[in-house]
């Protein structure tokens, strides 16, 4: 069980990650990799699998600004 | 891809991976410590994919260190099991890579057992490879084929001209190892140097039904450039799946 204030703190810490931290090491492998001369099977296969980490991560963002939101609104005291 | 490229590549795909690892614990300790049904089942959601993130960060890896072969070599390993015999046949360009791929996959990442025979290189100098690149080397059994050296209970020594032999040991060595495993034979196509073709290939049908009867899987590397392609298809026809690279 976590008090309400814990719970946003925690949630925003989670949303900071996603979104700042590995959505931005994710755009810029994607960015250097276009330009690194790697063979174009291999190539295109590591942006697929990181091309889906990165919706993922974003989608993850999504959900937890959500979760924020809801928290927030609620009258519970803990969670 | 130059060699500064690559390894910036790879150092920003590690810290990828460190990344997904974290964000993993992270979600795990909320898990715990939340009691919320509603904001739970939500970060089980996140947590299952973090789970994937980091086995697609770790293919990545391979990916870059390994090139394409990563991929051919770990879906040709897709369906391996205990029963099933498969053989890799590569270029000698290849071959260090292709033993790192398969045993990162089998061993590591799938945990089987792994009773390695060593006709190409020392042992000494194998493990040394390995644990440079983080194959779990506990999970390792050698027979070394050599005419010199001393045997330990790690180590065991056959001559390449004694195919009789060799088997016993294998038989042996699947006997005393205990759980999900494997014969890796690295590589078939080197004893056809210490043995006429037959002996050889009639040691490869011997041991092909031998590890599927004890369910215990085989993995046979071929190197293209020490055998004819009479002797690679003869070998196909007793395996169950052919990897090439």
């Amino acid at each position: 069980m976590v008090k309400k204030q814990e719970l946003v703190r925690m949630l925003v810490e989670a949303l900071s990650f996603e979104e700042v931290t590995v959505s931005g090491r994710l755009v810029t492998f994607l960015r250097e990799v276009k330009g690194s001369g790697m063979d174009e099977t291999t190539r295109s296969e590591i942006e697929r699998k990181l091309g889906r980490m990165l919706e993922e991560s974003i989608r993850h963002a999504k959900m937890l600004t959500n979760m924020v939101k809801r928290v927030m609104k609620s009258e519970q005291g803990e969670f | 891809m130059n060699k500064a490229s690559s390894k910036r590549l790879l150092t920003l795909v590690e810290e990828i991976l460190e990344q997904e690892k974290r964000a993993k614990e992270l979600y795990e300790e909320y898990i715990r410590r939340i009691e919320d049904s509603s904001i739970v089942k939500g970060l089980r959601l996140i947590l299952d994919d973090e789970k994937r993130h980091i086995t697609l960060a770790s293919e990545v890896l391979g990916l870059i260190k390994y090139g394409s072969r990563y991929s051919r070599v770990k879906n040709g390993l897709n369906k391996f099991s205990e029963t099933m015999s498969t053989l890799i046949s590569c270029g000698i360009e290849n071959y260090l890579k292709v033993n790192m791929i398969v045993l990162k996959n089998l061993v590591n990442e799938k945990g089987f057992k792994c009773i390695y025979v060593a006709v190409n290189k020392p042992v000494s100098s194998l493990v040394d490879a390995f644990r440079r690149e983080g194959v779990d080397t506990e999970k390792l059994s050698f027979i070394e084929c050599t005419t010199v050296g001393t045997e330990t209970e790690k180590r065991i020594l056959v001559k390449p001209d004694n195919l009789t032999d060799v088997s016993v040991r294998i038989s042996r060595l699947i006997r005393a190892t205990s759980g999900r495993k494997f014969i890796y034979l690295d590589a078939i196509s080197t004893l056809y140097v210490f043995n006429p073709d037959k002996k050889v290939e009639r040691f490869a049908h011997h041991l092909v039904s031998n590890a599927r009867l004890k369910r215990t899987g085989l993995i046979l590397i071929v190197v293209n450039e020490e055998i004819e392609n009479r002797s690679i298809a003869v070998l196909t026809t007793f395996c169950d799946n052919r990897i090439e690279l």
